[in-house]
């Protein structure tokens, strides 16, 4: 849902979407699954302010400590990018410590907001030669409204897409799913999915573009909770034929266990 | 702004009151204690008719108050009276009491010119209420006290902008409604008065549940802001004073049930007001707006990690 908004995966969802219309699917969301995109939603954001933050009170350190003064020019980019530079460093030490690697995720992170403020700044060069410190505030705030909109507009595309469902799956259902390889929160999401299906007595799918943790188990998932997830470019092939789709898995688990009884014998 | 923050409130209430009359609500909250859930159910009995300015804000800060546990700082009479104080000292300095005091004395009269008086009063503190501080504004004043604070999540004060966002486009319903509402009275004075006035009664029964929603979602945001004035005051009379605020000198689980609250009202709030005027909400975001495209690029790389 978060990759279709901002225009990840959008032929595959958009197929998917078509069908919905075409054949009035009815879709759902559950708690689980909102509740994890508001979260990575927001963790960015905290993200970003975390770090303005830092770079702010850097920023108006050095300039007093070193300049006397606290208005910024164009030439304190580059002091932007040493402190910038020292945050990356802050991240690569704070991992070490923790005994982890550097989490590339952050990093991308820290590139992506290290970029648009110097994007920001340049673009406030052009209208005066020398800026308040006030103006990381403002990049802040810019940053902040933006995110409003964003989720106000977020929530609205996933209002049109799915109706949200408060569930608590079975503890049972988790566990076993998770003994299957899949992390606990995918876990929790597929378990929801299965628990609001069993209990509302129908069929029902679950739709991802999550192949590592999630589409990569399809076959564990059915045959043993008779549960179909899959991409939401074969959405329709599952609902209109999950017999086949049964039939194929029991086919190739005996063909599985055939082929490894052959291999046994061979290399015996 | 939070100097004003308080005129706001006042604001709010005084176009609160001269809505509608208040009713019976039931609110529910759950508190966690290890493996315990404890749900409170809170019901107020409310006065529906003949009621004074004054009994509203009573009602209000009670609300507001009871929403949170005890506070071991100050006595809960003390910041009760505080705030009272505060929202009628606003009324005078703002120029609202007057107009409160016209809406008083109207209210006891059910002719349609009182009923389209009450409508034009009502639309003008509407739209002062929208236009006290801009939307840009207000997120610099957001990232600034973020910027001043300490130990608080920036996503705090998403959440506190969006809820004011959401307000506006309470105040946006508010006065599109009333027009609507003055029109009936103006065509009942004119025309048919009792056909008019039957459709503008009908219309503002419905408008009823969307007015009660907002009602629910003040309290728990004036709740929550309350908490955190209080946690980060050293006496009374620093409430709502501007001061850097720090999510240390706050009780985590009591700030999270509070949080939490307050989300799930503003979510309903949003819901509510998105069923009566959908037009009003974003919908198309521009990835081509450098901050935006910032955005896109960030959730991106969260989305294939």
């Amino acid at each position: 849902m978060v990759s279709n908004f901002f225009g990840k995966f959008t032929s595959r969802i958009e197929r998917f979407l078509n069908i919905k219309t075409k054949y009035a699917v009815p879709c759902y969301i559950s708690s689980s699954v909102d509740g994890e995109c508001e979260e990575k939603i927001n963790n960015i954001l905290d993200f970003i302010g975390d770090n303005i933050t830092l770079l702010e009170m850097r920023l108006a350190g050095e300039k007093t400590r070193t300049q006397h003064e606290i208005v910024i020019t164009e030439q304190d980019i580059i002091l932007v990018e040493l402190l910038i530079s020292d945050l990356f460093k802050e991240l690569s030490q704070k991992a070490r410590e923790e005994g982890r690697q550097v989490p590339e995720i952050e990093q991308q992170f820290l590139r992506i907001l290290e970029e648009s403020v110097v994007d920001f700044l340049e673009e406030k060069f052009k209208e005066n030669a020398s800026l308040t410190m006030k103006e990381l505030g403002n990049f802040l705030a810019k940053c902040l409204d933006d995110f409003v909109n964003i989720k106000e507009a977020f929530r609205i595309q996933r209002k049109s897409l799915a109706q949200k469902k408060d569930i608590t799956p079975d503890s049972r259902i988790v566990d076993e799913i998770k003994k299957l390889g899949i992390p606990t929160k995918d876990s929790y999401h597929i378990a929801s999915a299965i628990d609001y299906a069993a209990s509302n007595d129908f069929s029902a799918i679950f739709i991802s573009v999550d192949y590592k943790t999630i589409l990569n188990f399809r076959e564990e998932l059915y045959k043993q909770f008779k549960f179909q997830v899959c991409d939401p470019v074969y959405a329709y092939h599952h609902l209109k034929n999950e017999e086949v789709f049964r039939d194929l898995i029991d086919f190739r688990s005996l063909s599985r266990q055939s082929s490894i009884t052959d291999y046994s014998a061979r290399t015996r | 702004m939070s100097n004003s923050f308080i005129s706001q409130s006042a604001y709010s209430s005084a176009l609160r009151f001269g809505l509608s009359p208040i009713k019976s609500v039931e609110e529910t909250y759950v508190d966690k204690i290890g493996k315990f859930k404890l749900i409170h159910k809170i019901t107020r009995l409310v006065p529906k008719q003949q009621y004074s300015y004054k009994d509203y804000a009573a009602l209000f800060y009670e609300d507001v108050l009871r929403n949170i546990s005890t506070s071991p700082k100050f006595q809960e009479e003390e910041i009760y009276n505080f705030l009272i104080e505060r929202s009628l000292n606003v009324l005078e300095e703002s120029g609202l009491k007057d107009r409160i005091e016209r809406l008083e004395e109207l209210q006891k009269d059910a002719s349609a010119s009182s009923v389209e008086e009450q409508h034009a009063i009502l639309i003008d503190m509407a739209m002062e209420l929208s236009s006290i501080i801009s939307r840009e504004e207000e997120s610099r004043f957001y990232a600034g006290t973020f910027l001043k604070s300490s130990n608080f999540q920036l996503s705090y004060f998403a959440e506190l902008m969006r809820g004011s966002q959401a307000y506006k486009k309470f105040l946006n319903v508010m006065q599109y409604e009333l027009r609507i509402l003055r029109g009936y009275v103006r065509a009942s004075i004119q025309r048919s008065p009792q056909a008019a006035m039957r459709r503008h009664n009908e219309r503002r029964k419905e408008l009823r549940p969307l007015v009660d929603t907002c009602d629910i979602f003040r309290v728990a945001s004036m709740s929550l802001k309350t908490y955190v004035e209080i946690c980060n005051s050293e006496r009374v009379d620093q409430l709502f004073e501007p001061k850097p605020l720090d999510a240390k000198k706050l009780d985590k689980e009591q700030f999270q049930r509070l949080f939490s609250n307050y989300i799930s009202k503003l979510e309903y709030l949003e819901d509510k007001i998105f069923e009566r005027k959908p037009e009003i909400f974003t919908t198309k975001i521009d990835f081509n707006q450098p901050i935006n495209s910032m955005w896109k690029k960030l959730v991106i790389a969260t989305a294939t990690s």
